[in-house]
């Protein structure tokens, strides 16, 4: 018998210790599936609840015991959000989309550029900035909100004639999301997508490599880390 | 021009949209906020300079909402902190082993995190199915209040950003030291404990000063939820801040409180940079 023969024997040659250890790994699979979801269930429950009870009319909503599903869904209320009296849905539906896209075509656009600025250029004070740059992921929105809700408030009145804000409805979150439609063009997306080519050498001494979900040899946290 | 004045003037122009939006809406509106909390302003009128008084109205206890509101806050942070990454951890754990449609799982787990959706019904249909009457008011009693919205919370950030970070914290660690780990008779928890642990500490580390941030600043859940009652039981600070800021128009105190609060996370973040030193794991650093 050759060896190649005699090992591919032995390898459909099971113990029962193997054979309890292949069990063991079902088992062990088994009990991960089961994890993964119940853990899919108590994530997706609440969201079911919530989209049955968007096909729900009134009276059933205070319904006790809870129903999962409807008895007869009122696919109605999809149409009336829009024609309910003082509730300009339409409008702040079309906002949040406006924003949306803005504020993502603005973030991707200033973000791209710092970061082929940070990571291919020499250029004075660029090692300042960038630290800086990190600095701004532990800032808390809230230390700009007032300044910034004054400068959308009074240069739109000092240029146009008149404010973009109406200050007379208070506190209307559409003031809130207006205001950080500019912070969201500055965010941590900045720090993501800065990376330096080893090749530069380090800024300030330290290395920053960045990191994206899918690769493997990236680094995240994306601060100071390791001289790599 | 030489190559290097050039390289000069790249380097400033494609980080110029980046430079000019910091100067326009993060270190302006800064020095103005700084500014403008130690003045009484309110908006229409001129900022009169009033020196300390600002800080002295909230820290002397003057405003009776000052001090519970930061209690509630950071209370609220230290419940959610530990608890959010641990789960975030856990999660992360049960998607990073290579079963079948882990892509589903993860899409399932992070929907969530998309949406807040202040609604009890499924929590009260499972009451209902282990018996219970009727369910909880869970927004409307003020013993209650809290630890909802902390459910709520933690329902929609478990599976989120922490989680996702963790994973690909997870999936840097190399195989090559759980299989020595492994021929070493090392089990599973072992290879856990002093393999992967130490290998996404700056993982860990990067997810707690993230976590402690976002956590200090609760703020849209509270508004949508319970607009900070019942009775003041979840009355944040940044309830308070914005309350003062947009309700009652006091611009000079509310920015008085955003730097108390900016002050509480520069130093909360300076003291955990400090305390990382002492468990957080670079590999490849001498420091470690």
């Amino acid at each position: 018998m050759s060896a190649a023969q005699s090992l591919s024997t032995l390898a459909r040659f099971r113990t029962p210790e193997q054979v309890r250890a292949r069990w063991a790994w079902y088992a062990g699979r088994g009990i991960l599936y089961a994890l993964a979801a119940l853990g899919a269930i108590l994530f997706m429950g609440p969201f079911l609840f919530a989209l049955s009870g968007s096909l729900k009319s009134a009276a059933e909503m205070h319904v006790f015991p809870p129903q999962l599903l409807p008895a007869q869904p009122a696919f109605g209320n999809y149409a009336r959000v829009f024609d309910i009296p003082g509730v300009y849905f339409a409008k702040w539906y079309l906002n949040s989309i406006i924003i949306t896209c803005a504020s993502v075509v603005g973030t991707v656009v200033s973000a791209c550029a710092a970061a082929y600025g940070f990571s291919r250029f020499r250029w004075r004070l660029r090692d300042f900035f960038f630290i800086v740059l990190l600095s701004t992921l532990v800032l808390p929105e809230e230390v700009v909100i007032i300044p910034k809700f004054l400068m959308f408030h009074y240069v739109p009145q000092a240029l146009f004639g008149h404010t973009w804000i109406d200050t007379s409805r208070r506190g209307s979150a559409v003031e809130h999301s207006a205001c950080s439609l500019c912070a969201s063009f500055f965010s941590r997306y900045h720090v993501i997508w800065t990376r330096r080519p080893l090749s530069m050498g380090p800024i300030a001494g330290r290395s920053y490599g960045i990191s994206c979900c899918h690769s493997r040899n990236r680094r995240w946290p994306p601060w100071p880390s390791s001289r790599s | 021009m030489s190559p290097r004045a050039r390289e000069e003037i790249a380097g400033w122009l494609w980080t110029s949209p980046w430079l000019l939006g910091f100067f326009l809406f993060v270190f302006g509106p800064m020095v103005a906020s700084l500014y403008l909390s130690f003045t009484k302003y309110a908006i229409g009128g001129t900022p009169q300079v009033i020196g300390l008084d600002n800080f002295v109205r909230a820290l002397s206890g003057k405003d009776d909402l000052f001090w519970p509101s930061m209690g509630r806050t950071v209370e609220y942070a230290f419940v959610m902190v530990p608890i959010g990454i641990g789960l975030s951890l856990l999660a992360a754990l049960l998607l990073n082993q290579g079963m079948k449609g882990t892509s589903v799982f993860r899409t399932l787990f992070f929907l969530p995190s998309l949406t807040y959706q202040p609604d009890f019904g499924a929590i009260n249909w499972l009451l209902w199915q282990l018996g219970v009457d009727e369910g909880p008011r869970w927004l409307t009693t003020p013993s209650m209040a809290l630890p909802s919205l902390m459910l709520i919370a933690l329902w929609a950030s478990v599976g989120g950003g922490a989680m996702v970070i963790f994973l690909a914290g997870l999936q840097s660690v190399p195989r090559e030291l759980h299989d020595a780990a492994a021929i070493d008779g090392a089990n599973a928890w072992q290879r856990f404990r002093n393999v992967t642990l130490p290998l996404i500490t700056p993982t860990i580390f990067f997810n707690l000063v993230i976590g402690i941030i976002a956590a200090l600043k609760v703020f849209a859940l509270a508004v949508l939820a319970t607009q900070g009652g019942p009775n003041y039981a979840t009355w944040f600070f940044n309830l308070h801040l914005y309350n003062n800021a947009f309700q009652f128009f006091e611009m000079g105190y509310a920015s008085a409180l955003a730097w108390i609060f900016f002050l509480l996370v520069v130093a909360l973040t300076f003291l955990n940079v400090r305390w990382s030193r002492s468990w957080v794991h670079y590999e490849g650093d001498e420091r470690a």
